[in-house]
C-alpha cells in the first residue's frame, strides 16, 4: 500500500517537473555561467590572499619601521607601548579577509571536511609566513623610499602616514652624532632626538654604539626633544 | 543494464532534457522521506521536494559527472530545507547560527555494521522519536539510519567535519537514550 503511494507521489512529481521543463518554467543555468561563477571566484580568492599577503606584510613592515616590534624587547612597559601602538584598524582589516578566505575556503572537501581550528591555523600560518618572507625581499622598502621622496602617487601617503608615526615612547632612528653622556639619532623623518643614557637604564645595551648604528629608545620624549632611555636596543638594518 | 544517476544527469547536460524525468522518478521517494524525517511535517513536503528538483534541474550543468550524483541532490536538498526551516517561526529558534562543535577535531567513532535486525529496530525506535531532537543532530541521524549513507557522504552533504557528524549521531543517540530504550542505541 505504501509503497503504491509512494509510486504515485514519484509519477506525479515526475509529470509536473516534466511539463515545467517543456512549458519553460524550469530553466537550465548554462554550463558558461558555472564556468565563469568557478573562474571568478577563483580569482576572488587569489585576489583576497594576495591582498591578505601584502597587508601582513606592510604590517611587520612598518611595525619594524617605528621601532614597535622590537618594544618587547624592553620588558612588561615595553609589551604594554607594544600592544599600545599596534595598527589595530590593519589588524581588523587583516581579520576580516582572513575571515573572508576561510568561508570562500570552506567550499572544498578538504576544508570543510576538517575541524575548522585547522583552517584557522592554516590561514594564520601561511598569513604570518607568507609576511616574514615578503619582509626578508625588499618590496615595501622601496616603496616606503618612493614614498618618502614623494615618487609613489596612490600608496604614498599610506605608507608615509603609517611608516612615520611617532610614537611617545618608542623611537626607532639612526646615530648621527655622539655627546658626552648618550648620542643622536634621526628617525626617517628627519627628526632628531638626543638621548641620555645611563647606568639606571632598566636595560643596558649590549655593545658600543657608534654612527651610522640603527638603535630603538625606549622612553618619553620631551617637547625640546630630548629622550631618557630607559633602554636602548641596536637593530640590523 | 540500467543507466546510473551520473549517465543520466550527464544525458540531461547534453540536451535530454526529458531525461531529468528519470531522476525525479529515482529520488521523489527519498526526497520526500528525507525531508519527513528532518523537517517533522508533512503539510508542504511536496512542495518542497518539487522545489529541490527545479533547482536541480536549473544548476545540472554544475553537476561534475565524475563524482556521485547522491551526495550533490542531498545537498540541494539540505539547503532547501533549512531555507523552510528560518522561514517557519517554530523550526527558526531550533536553528543555530554557528555551532562550535565544528571548530574542534573530536575523536571519531568507528562507524558500525549493525546487523539488520538490529537497525530496523533502531529505525523504528528512531521514527518515534526523531522529533524531540534538535534539526542539528536529527539531520545526520536521518542521513545515517534513513538515508544509510556513510560518515564521510553526510559531512560532503553537511559540508562539515567528519569527526563532528560523528560526535552529533553519537550525542543525538544519548538524548533518545533517556526517552527509549537504550538497549537498541
Amino acid at each position: 500500500m505504501d509503497s503504491h503511494i509512494n509510486q504515485n507521489e514519484a509519477d506525479v512529481a515526475e509529470q509536473k517537473m516534466l511539463n515545467a521543463i517543456r512549458s519553460g518554467e524550469a530553466k537550465m543555468q548554462p554550463k558558461w555561467h558555472f564556468v565563469l561563477e568557478a573562474a571568478l571566484f577563483v580569482a576572488g580568492g587569489i585576489i583576497i590572499l594576495l591582498l591578505l599577503l601584502y597587508l601582513a606584510s606592510f604590517i611587520i613592515f612598518i611595525l619594524q619601521q617605528t621601532g614597535v616590534w622590537f618594544a618587547p624587547a624592553f620588558g612588561a612597559f615595553g609589551w604594554y607601548s607594544f600592544f599600545r601602538s599596534l595598527p589595530w584598524f590593519l589588524i581588523l582589516l587583516l581579520v576580516i579577509f582572513m575571515v573572508i578566505i576561510g568561508v570562500l575556503a570552506k567550499r572544498y572537501s578538504f576544508v570543510y571536511e576538517r575541524p575548522s581550528l585547522y583552517l584557522f591555523i592554516g590561514i594564520v600560518a601561511f598569513v604570518a609566513l607568507g609576511g616574514f618572507l615578503i619582509v626578508q625581499v625588499p618590496f615595501h622598502r622601496s616603496l616606503f623610499d618612493s614614498a618618502r621622496h614623494g615618487n609613489l602617487p596612490i600608496l604614498g601617503g599610506f605608507y608615509r602616514g603609517f611608516g612615520m608615526q611617532h610614537f611617545g615612547d618608542i623611537h626607532r632612528g639612526t646615530i648621527i652624532g655622539t655627546t658626552t653622556n648618550g648620542f643622536i639619532i634621526q628617525d626617517n623623518g628627519g627628526q632628531t632626538s638626543t638621548i641620555f643614557s645611563n647606568a639606571q637604564m632598566h636595560f643596558q645595551p649590549n655593545g658600543v654604539f657608534g654612527i651610522g648604528n640603527n638603535v630603538v629608545v625606549f622612553g618619553e620624549r620631551s617637547p625640546s626633544g630630548t629622550i631618557n632611555a630607559q633602554g636602548i636596543q641596536p637593530i640590523d638594518q | 543494464m540500467e543507466q546510473t544517476d551520473k549517465d543520466i544527469a550527464r544525458e540531461v547536460q547534453e540536451g535530454g532534457r526529458e531525461a531529468f524525468g528519470v531522476l525525479v522518478l529515482r529520488y521523489q521517494p527519498k526526497m520526500a522521506r528525507y525531508a519527513r524525517k528532518f523537517l517533522f511535517r508533512g503539510d508542504d513536503v511536496a512542495d518542497l521536494v518539487q522545489d529541490i528538483f527545479m533547482k536541480a534541474y536549473a544548476n545540472i550543468q554544475s553537476f561534475d559527472v565524475r563524482r556521485r550524483f547522491s551526495p550533490w541532490i542531498y545537498r540541494i536538498a539540505h539547503n532547501i530545507f533549512l531555507n523552510a526551516m528560518r522561514d517557519n517561526a517554530k523550526d527558526r529558534a531550533n536553528l543555530s547560527l554557528f555551532d562550535v562543535d565544528v571548530l574542534f577535531p573530536h575523536p571519531i567513532a568507528k562507524e558500525k555494521t549493525d546487523d539488520g535486525a538490529k537497525r530496523e529496530e533502531m529505525k523504528r525506535m528512531l521514527d518515534t522519536s526523531l522529533g524531540s531532537l534538535a534539526p542539528k543532530y536529527r539531520e545526520p541521524i536521518v542521513l545515517y539510519y534513513f538515508e544509510e549513507f556513510d560518515y564521510k557522504t553526510i559531512s560532503q552533504i553537511l559540508q562539515i567535519p567528519v569527526s563532528t557528524i560523528a560526535t552529533r549521531i553519537k550525542q543525538g543517540k544519548l538524548m533518545l537514550g533517556k526517552t527509549v530504550n537504550p538497549s537498541v542505541l
